[in-house]
């Protein structure tokens, strides 16, 4: 039987996450219908503005000079901004796995370990794009910077892994080839 | 034409509009603004008369879109201080009374077409999100700050 103490700690985490799921959910409703070029091949978001989309210095800048109405517009627009960035971050992460395993299945040299670390790898950025998500949606984009930075990096070495796997395998040597 | 003479072709197209056009803007909006006005709006492709004669069509086009796409995220990357600087920067060039830019740039966000065609839409979101976050922060600075000397060395 749950106690008083334990029913209240069950309260509050449900309480806080139907408004995480409440704030989610309409943060998804202010995102651009239209996300065909966000799943696209384009090229990627380069760093620096990753850093700017959450940065504290334009924070502090608008906190100081700025109106309410202009602070909240500056976090109603920098929270879009951002979570456009993690959709897109999110479905192109999806769109390099679906790549890979379609490459993968018609592969003759399945190497397991790789294709674990790779999923391990999808896990771990799909995971950070749902908690940065709704942080984002909660908070704000300003005191996220630091994971949003960890989580474009971790994206970077998802690619590149990627790449290498998906880089044809050098042409095997014939045996005696070279030699006279 | 070889792809590496026509690289340098396009190079010295570059470096010409650099100097002989972009240089003379006093501000990197400026040279956004005056670069996105290179393009045809329909068809999307740039045009510009002097690099034409100077180099040929196509050379002077893809010289266009290189800068224009350089300036753009130049432009982008600025924090919001830097951007309402040379959103003031702009205002005070045009010539015009800055209030009444200010309320066409909010009304009709002709800034829009400053956009290039092949950009990361992040990017592109970022950069119509702090431009209008740098008018209303410069249309706050007027309405507080009337006395301004900053705002009253503006053109009137």
């Amino acid at each position: 039987m749950i106690d008083v103490a334990g029913s209240f700690t069950l309260g509050t985490i449900l309480v806080f996450v139907l408004l995480i799921w409440r704030k989610s959910s309409a943060a998804l409703r202010d995102l651009p219908m239209d996300l065909g070029p966000l799943t696209s091949e384009a090229e990627s978001c380069p760093q620096e503005f990753v850093a700017r989309i959450f940065s504290r210095e334009d924070a502090s800048f608008v906190d100081s000079t700025c109106a309410a109405t202009v602070r909240a517009l500056f976090l109603r627009e920098r929270k879009g901004v951002a979570l456009l960035w993690i959709r897109q971050t999110s479905l192109r992460i999806r769109n390099i796995l679906r790549e890979h395993t379609m490459q993968v299945r018609h592969s003759e040299n399945l190497h397991f370990q790789s294709e674990l670390g790779i999923f391990a790898r999808y896990l771990q950025l799909r995971a950070l794009c749902g908690l940065m998500f709704a942080a984002v949606a909660l908070t704000g984009p300003v005191h996220v910077q630091k994971l949003a930075l960890r989580m474009d990096t971790l994206f970077q070495r998802f690619v590149r892994i990627r790449e290498s796997l998906a880089a044809p395998a050098p042409a095997p040597q014939l045996r005696g080839a070279g030699s006279r | 034409m070889t792809a590496s003479v026509k690289l340098v072709l396009v190079q010295e197209a570059y470096d010409d509009i650099l100097r002989r056009s972009l240089s003379k803007l006093s501000c990197d909006l400026g040279r956004l603004i005056y670069l996105a006005s290179t393009r045809d709006y329909n068809t999307g492709s740039y045009h510009h008369d002097g690099l034409s004669s100077r180099f040929t069509p196509e050379i002077a086009r893809k010289a266009l879109e290189i800068a224009h796409r350089q300036v753009f995220y130049k432009v982008s990357a600025y924090s919001l201080q830097e951007l309402v600087e040379e959103i003031e920067i702009y205002f005070a060039a045009s010539h015009e009374d800055p209030k009444k830019v200010l309320l066409t740039w909010q009304k009709l966000e002709p800034f829009r077409i400053a956009v290039p065609v092949e950009v990361n839409p992040v990017v592109s979101r970022l950069f119509l999100s702090n431009i209008r976050l740098a008018l209303a922060i410069f249309r706050f600075r007027q309405q507080s700050a009337p006395s301004d000397p900053s705002t009253a060395s503006l053109p009137r």
